[in-house]
């Protein structure tokens, strides 16, 4: 099943965005909440004044409650459109007077708290929603009739509820704006976000961007491309170092196959080629003046090519687990003499001589035939690699167990310290042209691979222009 | 026509130069890379075949010095390396053709007949001048259903004045093409050789089909 890719940028700017709108949805229910409160409460403390001023125009003059009201003084009581309202009422219940603005309405239903002051919401008679402040009060009883003032106790006084009304519809719209005011804000302010987000984002990932895009244009085929590591920011740049090692890495090792794939098709088709070309050439033209050089060539390439597949069987039967190791006793005095004795004619050829070492050989414990063949190649590589006329020089050390061989020969074609690390490997020759000869570079992946079998250890070393290969873990009988 | 082989493989260069050479081409033989860009930039070779695993120079570098000099043969790799990267890379860098080995001997020729033929912008290998056919895949000419009896050196002849058509060719450049670089063959061997061609088109009554011209050379108009 497919999976979405997801996107970093989509990620980072949907969760920004979703965080930011949250604060502003949070902000704008604060502020809401406190505007309309602050507005409220000045609404309620303006109505509130205006009833306390009525407060002070209603009298006691010992028999009754008067409201000494004039209405010019107070439109707003009267007004034709949006008019207010009030309505005094006694402590018992009675309406005492009310506004003009009531003249059409029966009264208000009466209403007793036991606070001096509430505020309340109401449905204004004429249909308005509205709102209404309520004081209880005890009327005063005017300054000039002092002696009836101090005659009539407070407590004997009547008591009088004055309510004003009004509509609260201005009061509302004016919130409503408000908060669709600040809803606007947010919605802009997030819109703002989110474009200096993406915009910040995209600039922010510019890098990782140029990363990815420099990657997409590496390819099996330009692994020779790197990722740029300069200019590139602190996080990055350890990455895209990394990153280019692995390729260095990568790119070696294909290298590495491609070669590999390379030498096995020379050493393979090159014998092949040989043959067939001769074969071809020597059959459509027979009369050919030297046709009897062809048949030598042509069985000189085809030992050379059963050379070939020969050590590569070997190869893979020792690497396979399928060759027998038998241990034997072996005198390797007399095991070194036979394998120098093989190789006489090579050593005649390039007038080569071999020391043999000066110390008394040991007797072994190992498998005579691969050691043999380890021998025959290592010493017969010894012999191939030197300049014509040079010593090879064989070095025996040995302990109470185990005995260490060395086989030592200057180079004719210097190696280095990094072709050390390639030499056991398949089909590696130094001569990258490969000349045809009885050279293959399978001689010291077998020898490893022999060594392996018999729990023994080569090494390859260099030091003075001579090359020097040990075999060591001889275990001595 | 002249083939330069680039190839170290002592045993191919015997069997290609003898089977070249029954086919009637001048063939040298270069044994290494520097030998290969010596022979290549001094020389004037139709066709250089060219091994890419090469001791001194790489084949790659043969190609890219011959293609920086003067010399425009056509070029065809004749290499062990059958992956697609190398031959990619071997045509891209101004070989012709590419041919792995082991290969077919008729094959090889056919590749080359085809490079020589795009030298010489001849699409058909066969050239008709009049009523004579000049073949050159099968090397053969003739007039209707006569057929004229040349020799190798005779057809060579023939079929580089006829590829090159309309053009004085002297005796020394058909020197050099017919005849390798280390042989003693001189001027008087390729009269010779024109005289008896010349005469064995005039028995088969074709007459005037090389024009000499006096201290140039040789012309088929």
């Amino acid at each position: 099943m497919a999976t979405t890719m997801r996107s970093l940028t989509k990620i980072i700017t949907i969760w920004v965005i979703l965080w930011v709108a949250l604060f502003l949805a949070a902000g704008q229910i604060v502020i809401a909440g406190l505007v309309s409160n602050l507005l409220q409460d000045r609404f309620d403390t303006a109505l509130e004044s205006k009833t306390r001023a009525l407060v002070t125009l209603t009298k006691f003059d010992g028999t009754e409650v008067e409201l000494d009201f004039a209405d010019e003084f107070m439109p707003e009581f009267e007004a034709p459109e949006s008019p207010e309202y009030f309505e005094l009422f006694l402590g018992d219940g009675s309406l005492l007077e009310r506004s003009h603005s009531f003249s059409e309405y029966p009264a208000s239903q009466f209403e007793d708290q036991t606070d001096e002051v509430w505020v309340s919401d109401l449905e204004l008679p004429d249909g308005r929603a509205g709102r209404r402040v309520s004081i209880k009060f005890i009327p005063q009883i005017e300054d000039k009739n002092k002696a009836l003032r101090e005659t009539i106790a407070i407590e004997n006084r009547p008591r009088a509820i004055l309510q004003i009304s009004r509509e609260r519809e201005s009061l509302d719209r004016t919130l409503i704006r408000f908060h669709l005011l600040i809803a606007g804000i947010s919605i802009l302010v997030l819109i703002a976000v989110m474009l200096s987000v993406t915009r910040a984002i995209k600039r922010g990932l510019e890098p990782l961007i140029q990363i990815k895009n420099d990657i997409s244009q590496i390819s099996p085929h330009t692994l020779d491309r790197r990722i740029a590591t300069e200019g590139q920011p602190r996080e990055l740049e350890p990455i895209a170092t990394q990153f280019n090692l692995v390729l260095v890495e990568i790119e070696k090792a294909l290298n590495r196959e491609r070669e590999f794939s390379s030498d096995v098709a020379h050493e393979l088709r090159t014998p092949v080629s040989e043959i067939r070309s001769l074969a071809e050439v020597g059959l459509r033209w027979p009369d050919e003046k030297d046709i009897r050089s062809y048949f030598a060539d042509i069985y000189d390439s085809s030992r050379q090519l059963d050379r070939v597949i020969e050590n590569l069987l070997h190869l893979c039967r020792s690497e396979e687990g399928s060759i027998e190791v038998e241990i034997n006793v072996i005198k390797l005095d007399e095991l070194i003499e036979k394998v120098c004795q093989g190789l006489a004619e090579e050593t005649a050829e390039r007038d080569i001589t071999i020391e043999l070492p000066q110390t008394e050989l040991p007797v072994i414990l190992a498998d005579a035939q691969w050691l043999e063949l380890i021998l025959q190649n290592l010493i017969f590589n010894a012999i191939a690699y030197s300049p014509n006329s040079a010593t090879v020089t064989l070095i025996a050390v040995s302990d109470s167990d185990y005995c260490e061989l060395k086989i030592e020969n200057p180079m004719e074609d210097p190696l280095s310290s990094q072709d050390l690390d390639l030499i056991f490997k398949r089909f590696w020759r130094k001569d990258t042209a490969r000349k045809t000869g009885r050279h293959a570079g399978i001689g010291l992946s077998l020898v490893k691979s022999y060594v392996k079998l018999m729990d023994l250890e080569v090494r390859a070393t260099i030091s003075n222009n001579h090359f020097c290969i040990s075999l060591s873990g001889l275990k001595i009988a | 026509m002249k083939i330069l082989v680039v190839e170290d493989s002592k045993k191919l260069q015997k069997s290609l130069r003898a089977g070249l050479r029954r086919l009637g081409y001048a063939v040298d033989i270069a044994s290494d890379g520097e030998e290969g860009i010596a022979f290549a930039t001094t020389g004037d070779y139709d066709v250089v075949v060219l091994d890419l695993m090469l001791p001194k120079k790489s084949g790659l570098e043969v190609l890219q010095e011959i293609r920086r000099s003067k010399q425009s043969p056509e070029i065809l790799i004749l290499s062990a390396r059958d992956q697609t990267r190398d031959r990619i890379t071997g045509l891209q860098q101004g070989a012709d053709d590419y041919l792995v080995k082991p290969f077919a001997f008729d094959e090889l020729h056919a590749r080359i007949q085809a490079l020589v033929r795009r030298r010489f912008n001849q699409k058909s290998p066969v050239i008709s001048i009049g009523e004579i056919k000049i073949d050159t895949s099968l090397h053969i000419a003739y007039q209707g259903a006569n057929c004229f009896p040349l020799t190798p050196t005779e057809m060579s002849i023939l079929e580089y004045l006829a590829l090159n058509r309309g053009r004085v060719i002297s005796p020394d450049a058909l020197l050099n093409q017919i005849y390798d670089s280390n042989s003693y063959s001189s001027k008087n061997a390729i009269e010779a050789h024109v005289s008896s061609l010349r005469k064995k088109l005039r028995l088969q009554g074709v007459t005037k089909l090389i024009e000499t011209r006096r201290g140039f050379g040789y012309l088929i108009a």
